[in-house]
């Protein structure tokens, strides 16, 4: 496999109309805008927690990759989530992935539920459900790392076994921990690349160590900032980023994420708020049993927006 | 007529302009400097001297491309280049004007919604009403002998046909009529004095407000109209919601009425400054669909849209980058020895004539029929009984830079003809 992600990936959010139909004319105009938005935005990231997969059925989530994969320039990378609990319906999932256009999938935890019951614990568990998806469908694979705090984290060890199965390309990892990530990005260098995931102020003490990019569901909004910071914050060049990172985007993703009320890694809902505010798409509701925004998130995202220099 | 008398003067000093070296880093497409006819000889001349030229006045800078291959190049790779934003700076809509501001492949599905309205053989059915409209119009001011023609023929003929297209009802009229007019009063975007930015914006809102109640009339109420084949149009069986329709409606404004205002104001400007033109038009009224399409290369009054780099790309040995802006020069393609014969001359009868006035490829600009025989009908009701066309005070005379460059005030003398 020799598939390079480098750069910047929004997670992407989808829009849905009052009646819940996927409104694909505002995805497309959504990739457009973020293939066109700086050259360090490489690609997108669809069917993940942003884009609320695990609401989407398996013939929509092959209809996202396709749209996405239709408006997507060259060598702009559309990376699939895939996400099942079941290893037989994940290598279908990764299947149709492929089929419509994926240029990676991004495979999630066969335990990522809400019972927590550790994957860690369980390494074996993991291994083979990759490992099956990557001898039965022909496809670059990216591991989700997921956050200490949720229990479903893998072990360095875990996340090393993974990068050396063949199809795998990357660690999206969004351990949330600026010390295991350190210890795990020094694990897999040289292995695979590391794109780092956050949407906290941790993000910025990652790319400062080191990634080869980033995985942003915050930057479905202030995409061209996000890139800017991003990628100078890889590039070394600290000093230049850091005031936008702390006044304007830490505050933007601290208002796109509300982890005692939503409990996801980003809200589905407030990021399509902002979107909605930004004027990008015409609908910010959520499929069940994602909560829709109320008129205090509304405020918050308002002003989360204001905080990043994008409204008045 | 003497060149003092003039007011299409390309030969008329134009600043910075003349510089070569300021011009191949510096060029404002928007520049006052650029109006009474100098546009197309500094474009002339970045064509010969620079014909990927850079930019940085607006943006983060962008590129120029200047020649007709370029241009056409760039017209025709719908998958390298996209269409969002059109322009440089960007209006500022957040979601792309539709279709023009769209890429194929859903480009080609509201095209395919709108094309059989806008189609030549749907808009020649409005003639008749047209050449009403038209004949009422000179039937206000030929008494007079002199009227300014681009407020009182070009502009009022260009505003009821868009209306006529969107189904606005009679009673509305005058409310749309007030917003279009705060709309092209001053581009926001260009060079905005204080205070017009304002006046723009809330055009804009106000119009935003006026569609989204006209759509749910013809929701209710039918009619034939553009606005109705829209409320009833389904892409991949769903309906294009309130708001797709608004992205079209929005656009069709000033695409719709500013355009074909602006090049029936050139068009008198230079059948007054051109009297052989007048009589040879008089004389074989068979040549004013060709003449239209001349004046429309001639002044090209939509200097270039833009595009947005969607691929790496080379084009004329310069290598483009993803997320690269660039202006297709449509003034300098359509003046280009390399695409026309003696491009600096107004040649009436001029066949080809593949000009850029109305985009090409699969962008070429929706309502070219509807536009085309507006401009038929203008010319050909005006040259039948108005005689001696002339311009009393070229001092008088108004001309405004934009995305559209546009004649506002063209105060003529004329005098009648016999019925």
């Amino acid at each position: 496999m020799t598939l390079e992600l480098t750069g910047l990936y929004p997670s992407t959010a989808l829009s849905m109309s009052d009646d819940l139909r996927i409104l694909e004319r505002d995805l497309t105009v959504h990739v457009q805008r973020l293939a066109v938005a700086n050259r360090a935005v490489s690609g997108v990231v669809v069917n993940d927690h942003v884009g609320q997969v695990a609401a989407l059925t398996r013939d929509e989530r092959q209809r996202v990759v396709a749209v996405a994969r239709e408006v997507a320039p060259r060598n702009f990378h559309v990376i699939a989530g895939v996400a099942s609990l079941s290893t037989a319906e994940a290598i279908e999932l990764a299947a149709d992935a492929k089929d419509a256009g994926a240029d990676a999938a991004l495979v999630m935890s066969p335990l990522d539920s809400y019972a927590r019951w550790g994957s860690a614990s369980a390494p074996e568990v993991p291994y083979r459900h990759f490992a099956s998806i990557a001898d039965a469908v022909d496809l670059p694979l990216v591991v989700l790392q997921y956050p200490v705090s949720s229990g479903l984290s893998y072990t360095t060890d875990t996340l090393v076994r993974l990068a050396d199965l063949g199809p795998v390309v990357a660690v999206q990892n969004a351990c949330g921990d600026v010390a295991t990530y350190i210890e795990q990005f020094d694990a897999l260098k040289g292995r695979v690349n590391v794109l780092a995931a956050s949407e906290g102020p941790e993000l910025f003490a990652m790319l400062a160590y080191g990634a080869d990019g980033a995985v942003v569901g915050a930057a479905n909004v202030a995409t061209k900032l996000w890139a800017r910071v991003v990628t100078g914050a890889i590039e070394g060049r600290l000093d230049a980023v850091r005031d936008d990172f702390f006044d304007k985007l830490v505050p933007l993703s601290r208002a796109l994420t509300r982890p005692t009320r939503y409990g996801a890694l980003a809200s589905s809902a407030l990021t399509r708020e902002a979107m909605v505010q930004m004027g990008f798409v015409i609908s910010s509701a959520v499929r069940p049993p994602d909560i829709d925004v109320t008129d205090d998130d509304r405020k918050m995202v308002h002003e989360g927006l204001q905080r990043a220099g994008l409204l008045g | 007529m003497s060149m003092a008398e003039r007011f299409w003067v390309p030969e008329l000093p134009a600043g910075d302009f003349d510089d070569d070296d300021y011009v191949r880093e510096h060029f404002d497409h928007y520049a006052e400097l650029l109006t009474r006819g100098r546009y197309s000889r500094v474009a002339n001349r970045m064509r010969e001297k620079c014909p990927v030229a850079h930019s940085d006045v607006y943006e983060d800078g962008f590129m120029i491309l200047s020649r007709y291959r370029d241009c056409e190049a760039v017209h025709h790779d719908p998958v390298s280049f996209s269409s969002y934003s059109g322009t440089i700076p960007p209006f500022g809509n957040p979601r792309p004007s539709l279709p023009w501001e769209s890429d194929p492949p859903l480009h080609d599905k509201y095209r395919a919604i709108a094309n059989p309205f806008y189609s030549r053989g749907v808009q020649n059915g409005k003639e008749s009403v047209y050449r009403e409209y038209v004949t009422e119009r000179i039937d206000s001011f030929i008494a007079d002998g002199q009227c300014d023609v681009a407020q009182e023929l070009c502009v009022p003929l260009a505003l009821f046909a868009l209306m006529e297209n969107l189904g606005v009802p009679e009673s509305d009229r005058p409310h749309l009529r007030e917003i279009a007019y705060r709309l092209i009063h001053k581009e926001g975007e260009v060079n905005a004095e204080e205070g017009s930015t304002e006046l723009v914006n809330t055009a804009v809102q106000d119009l935003y407000a006026y569609f989204t109640e006209l759509i749910r009339l013809k929701r209710e109420e039918p009619g034939h109209d553009v606005i109705s084949v829209l409320c009833n149009a389904t892409i991949d069986d769903t309906p294009l919601a309130t708001e797709e329709i608004i992205d079209f409606a929005m656009i069709l404004v000033p695409a719709g009425f500013e355009t074909t205002a602006s090049v029936m104001g050139y068009m008198f400007l230079l059948l007054a400054e051109n009297p052989e033109i007048a009589h040879r038009l008089r004389d074989d009224p068979s040549l004013i669909p060709g003449a239209i399409e001349e004046i429309m290369r001639y002044v090209t009054p939509v200097k270039g849209l833009s595009r947005t780099v969607k691929s790496d790309v080379e084009v004329a040995g310069h290598q483009f980058e993803r997320g690269d802006r660039l202006i297709l020069h449509w003034a300098a393609a359509n003046r280009d020895p390399e695409a026309f014969d003696n491009p600096d001359e107004l040649i009436i009868d001029r066949k080809p004539n593949r000009h850029m006035g109305f985009g090409l490829g699969t962008h070429l600009c929706l309502g070219i029929h509807m536009a085309r025989l507006e401009m038929k009908v203008a010319f050909e009701e005006s040259l039948r009984r108005l005689d001696n066309i002339a311009i009393p005070d070229v001092s008088k005379i108004v001309e405004q830079p934009g995305t559209t460059f546009g004649i506002v005030n063209l105060p003529i003398s004329f005098t009648a003809r016999g019925e």
